[in-house]
């Protein structure tokens, strides 16, 4: 039984906690890591799994935790980490100019705080509703509702700033 | 861009659109052919949503019954091992005499049994020498007469 609830409820939900992981420690190996390490704490705790209201909030919840296990843990070699490059290989001029956009916005993401950056991630990517982002942070629903406020703010700012003057790399 | 996207936009900016909005609003966006900055940037998430491990994930129950297999594997190998030693060393302790005596007496019936053995064979080929000969006492003898 709670091998299907398993299976229904955490397998489908296994890549979102890969993103969620790969935006926190930025490697695509260690990300994997951290994800088939949670895999295996929820597989220990799947009994549990039939009493949660949102098995995704909590499966999400304990990534971001064992995330920050693991930087506590590894803190050091985190230091030798490239920034994450999310740049398109098409050598056209379209696809030139999509991956300087996507470095733009990697760069901009990762310069916010990290609360903020999660909030995004959870918001932009996943597309959670406010309510389960502030489950997953431990935040309130208007310190949600702030930090995306904020976040986007930047961004258009950003944006506006490109309209000016263009991509500054 | 038609109006109802920029209404959408100009929410979403305030950060007042609900999920079910944000979504429309990102499928006009993939849909409109312009190439502004704002399209841009929600083609910059929609890709990295498209973001996928390397790598599929293993199932937690099928992990756990690979680490049973390897334990079990690894436990009949130390099993069969040991009791490899230990028959060995058994074999080897009963040809282990300490008394001097003892000793004497074990390598005398040994040496016992090889002397009966030399003799059985030296018993042995003195018949078949003794055969070998007849034809010699056969031919002699229809010589005589």
């Amino acid at each position: 039984m709670s091998k299907e609830l398993f299976d229904t409820h955490i397998i489908p939900v296994q890549n979102k906690m890969y993103r969620y992981a790969l935006s926190i420690l930025k490697t695509p190996d260690n990300a994997h890591d951290v994800v088939q390490e949670c895999l295996m704490k929820i597989w220990k705790k799947r009994h549990m799994i039939a009493t949660i209201d949102n098995p995704e909030s909590w499966a999400m919840r304990i990534t971001r935790n064992q995330c920050y296990d693991w930087v506590k843990v590894n803190r050091f070699s985190l230091l030798n980490v490239p920034p994450m490059d999310q740049a398109d290989t098409q050598q056209t001029d379209e696809g030139l100019l999509t991956s300087d956009r996507q470095r733009w916005l990697s760069r901009i993401i990762n310069e916010l705080p990290p609360k903020h950056r999660e909030v995004f991630h959870l918001r932009e990517v996943e597309e959670l509703s406010y309510q389960e982002i502030a489950d997953i942070l431990s935040l309130t629903l208007s310190e949600v509702k702030i930090s995306l406020f904020r976040t986007r703010v930047k961004i258009k700012d950003q944006i506006t700033k490109i309209d000016a003057y263009g991509l500054a790399n | 861009m038609d109006s109802q996207t920029n209404q959408l936009l100009e929410k979403y900016w305030r950060a007042e659109t609900t999920p079910e909005e944000e979504k429309l609003l990102k499928e006009l966006m993939s849909s409109a052919h312009d190439s502004s900055d704002q399209t841009h940037y929600f083609e910059a998430i929609s890709k990295l949503k498209q973001q996928k491990p390397e790598f599929a994930f293993q199932h937690p129950g099928k992990q756990i019954r690979m680490m049973w297999y390897t334990v079990a594997a690894s436990l009949i190998i130390g099993i069969v091992v040991v009791s490899g030693l230990f028959r060995y060393n058994y074999t080897q302790a009963a040809y282990n005499v300490n008394d001097p005596d003892k000793a004497f007496e074990i390598t005398r019936q040994a040496l016992m049994m090889v002397s009966d053995g030399l003799n059985e064979g030296k018993n042995y080929s003195t018949v078949q020498l003794q055969q070998l000969n007849k034809p010699k006492e056969i031919l002699s003898g229809n010589n005589n007469k």
